[in-house]
């Protein structure tokens, strides 16, 4: 085709490997969501958090401003000492409920407007696999989750070790990965279970509400089955008690009495984001088979 | 593009068979098409379109086997579907987006790196004459102009085949000639094959050289039109008033023409070199009896269609 000839013409240009294709999907799929301002504002706004949190670490090494609290150093080190413990809940925690709110917001902008629009077969068309689309959309909705929880939360680490030394950094050389992996899990989980709702509900707000709602059922649910069978495991439908859990298993934080256990709740993540990927995979075709 | 030898079928059925929600959709298709343009008509229900659908993968095959230039559309799905344009014929867009966009997009999951792509996304939208609506937002688009932006997409990665379901329903008639022109010089261009599905038999009259017949998920009929029109003597339509008209008919054989009666009261007749159509017009009148009408014809696609419907 030339624009002035407006002829059909083959294409004998270069081609891109295949493997790069799924990296098109992402491409395009962050393009759409940092072209909303609203996405745009939150995910800013998601860095204040941990801005809170390197200035409270700062804090416990300054030692002009442990000066001006007038209090003993030993106490002031004890009430400013960073561990496991500051970490999960200065960063962590604040971080993956910002992380979830963020996810409700481009979730549902990634998959659903396609299988809406019948924009499948467009796709699948082309020498892409449904396992790549997927995958595709999932790093697209990976990569500003993990840069709110798994960055701000290595820079911070790093940000610890540099301030408090080599003798710390020796041994607390394992948090740091201890902390990448608790954050890569929920991120990875919770990206799962947002597509795979979106999937389902292909209604934008609806999907939006079936992904604020659910957990909020599944926690009264869960609170419930506590009171009435008086058990803990209905704490494994609480998201909040799950993460706990698994966190505590990764940092090797005690757990809180009565939480469940960790190898209940690795089973339930692993669980919802099988089903989840299940339920992808079942939704993401060119056309549906009216039976 | 991966070269393939000339000689390879541009779509190979080896008793295709495909079952959805346990009914069978196609019963054990056969054929070898190696066609420019070829028709794929049939009435609807009769599995057109999920042909189409299984030579693109998205459904598999409960028997036998289908290929694109010889590449197993289950076994080499990848290598087949990468010769492949796809202009589907329900609506299918990304929302939110602009044309741009959209055929960019689609333009680099068909491999192009995007400066290519972006050059080639710009070029199809003059193409298909929407240059100026390129930046609009597709939900803006009338159904004429995402009509166009679907055939755009489609060809933007310059396919080897172009496989388009019914690209001209719904469309007016300007659009429609717009959208069969785009399709013939697509053909004409001698580097693409074309694979038309409708039901319009003048779209696929007027645009391609082979036509394969579907009914009731198998093929009624394959052939190859500009052969047909050769093979069709050309024959005269008389339409008569009044007498006997088989005696008319009778008479008109008696002097060496072949002479077949056609509804109530039309004749066609194969005139031999030595009749000439001053030679009915005495036959009549002896005969008393009026030629109201006479056309020159040959067998058209809708006769071809028709028969292929009664066998």
């Amino acid at each position: 085709m030339a624009v002035y000839g407006r002829t059909y013409r083959a294409y004998s240009g270069p081609l891109t490997p295949e493997r790069q294709r799924p990296w098109v999907i992402t491409r395009y799929g962050l393009a759409e969501l940092f072209d909303s301002r609203f996405f745009l504002a939150q995910f800013l706004l998601c860095f204040i958090a941990p801005l809170v949190a390197s200035i409270r670490i700062y804090l416990g090494h300054n030692s002009e401003v442990i000066a001006i609290f007038q209090m003993a150093a030993s106490q002031v080190e004890k009430l400013l000492a960073v561990d496991a413990a500051v970490f999960r809940n200065w960063v962590l925690w604040p971080q993956s409920v910002l992380a979830f709110l963020l996810a409700l917001s481009a979730g549902p902008t990634l998959i659903s407007p396609d299988l809406r629009n019948n924009a499948m077969p467009l796709y699948l068309a082309r020498p892409l696999s449904r396992m790549e689309y997927i995958a595709g959309k999932l790093v697209a909705l990976l990569i500003p989750l993990a840069a709110v929880t798994l960055a701000p939360t290595l820079v911070l680490y790093l940000f610890q070790c540099l301030l408090a030394g080599f003798s710390w950094t020796g041994q607390n050389l394992w948090l740091g990965p201890a902390l990448a992996a608790a954050c890569l899990v929920w991120i990875l989980a919770l990206s799962l279970a947002v597509l795979a709702i979106s999937a389902v509900v292909k209604w934008r707000p609806v999907a939006r509400l079936a992904i604020f709602i659910l957990p909020v059922f599944l926690s009264g649910a869960g609170l419930i089955l506590n009171l009435v069978l008086k058990t803990q495991w209905g704490s494994l439908l609480r998201l909040g008690d799950v993460l706990l859990a698994i966190w505590a298993s990764l940092l090797a934080l005690p757990l809180d009495p009565g939480s469940v256990s960790p190898w209940a709740a690795w089973a339930m993540l692993i669980l919802v984001s099988a089903l989840s990927l299940l339920v992808l995979r079942l939704r993401v075709r060119a056309y549906e088979v009216e039976r | 593009m991966p070269e393939t030898s000339q000689a390879t079928p541009v779509i190979e059925l080896d008793g295709l068979e495909v079952r959805l929600g346990g009914r069978p959709i196609l019963k054990g298709l056969s054929a070898a098409v190696s066609g420019r343009a070829i028709g794929l008509l049939g009435p609807n229900g009769a599995g057109k379109t999920t042909l189409l659908h299984t030579l693109l993968g998205f459904f598999p095959p409960s028997a036998g086997r289908a290929r694109i230039f010889g590449h197993d559309v289950v076994a080499e799905g990848r290598q087949a579907r990468r010769l492949v344009g796809y202009m589907p014929e329900r609506d299918a867009f990304i929302a939110g987006i602009s044309g741009v966009h959209y055929v960019r997009l689609m333009a680099e999951l068909s491999g192009l790196p995007p400066s290519e792509a972006l050059e080639r996304t710009h070029e199809a939208f003059f193409y298909v004459g929407m240059g100026e609506a390129r930046y609009r937002n597709l939900d803006t688009y009338s159904f004429g102009m995402k009509q166009l932006a679907k055939f755009a997409q489609a060809v933007v990665h310059g396919p080897r085949l172009l496989l388009l379901d019914e690209p001209t329903n719904g469309l007016d008639p300007p659009a429609r000639a717009r959208m069969l022109r785009l399709i013939r010089q697509v053909r004409d261009s001698g580097t693409a094959h074309v694979i038309l599905s409708s039901h319009l038999l003048r779209d696929v009259e007027e645009v391609c050289d082979e036509v394969l017949v579907l009914k009731d998920g198998a093929i009624a009929t394959y052939c190859n039109l500009e052969a047909e029109r050769r093979a069709n003597t050309k024959f005269i339509l008389v339409e008569t008033r009044g007498a006997d008209r088989a005696a008319f008919a009778e008479e008109v054989g008696r002097l060496g023409a072949e002479c077949a009666l056609a509804g109530e009261r039309r004749i066609k007749v194969v005139l031999p070199e030595a009749l000439e159509i001053r030679d009915l017009y005495r036959i009549a009148a002896a005969q008393k009896i009026q030629i109201r009408r006479l056309d020159y014809r040959r067998d058209s696609l809708q006769d071809i269609f028709l028969r292929a419907m009664e066998g």
